[in-house]
């Protein structure tokens, strides 16, 4: 009865501490979660998947025949973005996003735009009602 | 799943996962008492041996 | 063996009994306002919509939780401190890493069912989140080592020491958002600042989550402390009648 108990009990440490390192490994990989518009294009002959993160530039939202096309921007540099899929819900122009995915071949014109195949909306930490007057209500993601 | 949707499941399982937990707190304290009481009469019993 | 009986203190109970029913009805009254401001009185956010309003469970669950591990750092310590050593601060340290496990489940929960609407996807491995699931396991395994059979002082020490080590994940959690860029985003209350992004009747909702929450936890520690003292009062019945019955003492 008490033998059992104690190899229930160390089993669960077991489980608890291969959770954590396989989290830890997870995690390692993803120090930087995403790259913005500026950091992005400097490694723009890379293959790599990273997230990209930047605010829905307005008026350039169109859609394709497998999802959406539009271009992001923080403020210094745009790219454009070819989703695969449908966008999130809370995706709309202005919106700061994160895309996750790679940069396709250079096309015609030159540059590369970025394939995207998974788009999170990073909101602020600021809340309030629609009322109000709103200064900003789409931060650009920082750092 | 609408908005309010994701907001109902949220409060559903907030209740659910206190609920519960102050449920299980509550019958081992049950438990615990009822033993209590038991245990403590059941040690002369064995002497007869008609505990058990 | 009689340090044991030194360490043994018979505080039944954390709280008298008038105070523990005074604290159970104010948790059950915020419980109330917090549900009619978080659902009804509180506007929806302009951003988020009234998917924001799950903010009003996950942010004090989380604090919960901190305020949880916090406690069971401080009574693990109380118990390491050999003038303050008693096997109340163990039982403390117990029960509140317990309930502070289920908050921080409870927050994991919350969040992915906030950031399916919000973000688009219910699992980011961003660092506060995953340092949020460390945490979680951490947890877990502590109350795996206190549930370990062994000596009572041998087993409040190994926990003691354990709780001071897995505390080390709590402050990374909290700050995990200003030390690396993350999806999830920085906090609102509770940021270096000290200058809260939310105002009116959010701000105040908000508070209201937080009061009931800590006041939740403390109706809970109550209550499993008392658990924990009676279940010890009959291991050690039980143990002292299998002693009797191996040395012929009953029969």
């Amino acid at each position: 009865m008490k033998g059992r108990r104690a190899w229930v009990a160390i089993g669960i440490c077991a489980v608890a501490v291969i959770a954590i390192i396989g989290l830890a490994v997870q995690l390692s990989g993803n120090v930087v979660y995403y790259r913005t518009v500026s950091e992005a294009v400097k490694i723009r002959s890379s293959q790599a998947r990273f997230r990209l993160a930047g605010a829905v530039v307005p008026g350039t939202i169109s859609e394709t025949s497998t999802g959406v096309s539009f271009e992001v921007t923080d403020g210094k540099k745009t790219v454009t973005i070819n989703h695969r899929g449908d966008p999130p819900q809370l995706f709309k122009p202005g919106a700061p996003v994160l895309c996750e995915g790679a940069w396709g071949a250079a096309t015609a014109s030159g540059v590369a735009a970025f394939n995207s195949d998974r788009i999170m909306i990073k909101h602020g930490e600021e809340y309030t009602p629609p009322k109000v007057k709103v200064t900003t209500t789409t931060s650009l993601p920082r750092g | 799943m609408t908005d309010a949707g994701f907001v109902i499941a949220s409060w559903v399982i907030t209740g659910l996962v206190l609920g519960g937990y102050a449920l299980r707190i509550a019958l081992r304290t049950a438990v615990a008492r009822g033993e209590k009481t038991l245990f403590k009469p059941a040690a002369p019993k064995a002497e007869n041996g008609v505990d058990r | 063996m009689s340090e044991k009986i030194n360490n043994r203190d018979d505080r039944s109970a954390l709280l008298p009994r008038a105070v523990g029913r005074v604290v159970d009805s104010l948790t059950l009254v915020s419980i109330g306002a917090l549900t009619f401001f978080g659902l009804w009185a509180s506007p929806a956010d302009v951003v988020q919509g009234d998917a924001q309003r799950i903010m009003y469970l996950h942010v004090p669950a989380a604090w919960a939780a901190y305020v949880a591990f916090g406690i069971t750092t401080l009574a693990s310590l109380l118990w390491l401190w050999p003038r303050t050593r008693s096997a109340v601060w163990d039982r403390v340290a117990g029960a509140s890493a317990e309930i502070g496990l289920i908050f921080t489940g409870l927050t994991l929960l919350l969040g992915s069912l906030w950031g399916r609407p919000v973000w688009g996807v219910w699992w980011a491995w961003d660092a506060r989140l995953v340092s949020t699931a460390v945490l979680f396991f951490l947890y877990l395994g502590y109350l795996a080592i206190r549930a370990v059979p062994a000596e009572p002082i041998v087993r409040a020490r190994r926990s003691a020491i354990t709780a001071v080590i897995v505390f080390i994940d709590v402050p990374i959690v909290h700050f995990s958002v200003n030390w690396w860029r993350t999806l999830h985003q920085k906090a609102t209350v509770f940021n270096p600042e000290l200058n809260p992004e939310i105002h009116g009747v959010m701000a105040l909702t908000l508070w209201i989550g937080v009061v009931a929450f800590t006041l939740l936890y403390v109706s809970l520690l109550n209550r499993r402390y008392q658990l924990a003292y009676l279940e010890e009062g009959l291991e050690e019945t039980a143990l002292d009648s299998a002693i009797l019955q191996r040395s012929g003492g009953v029969k």
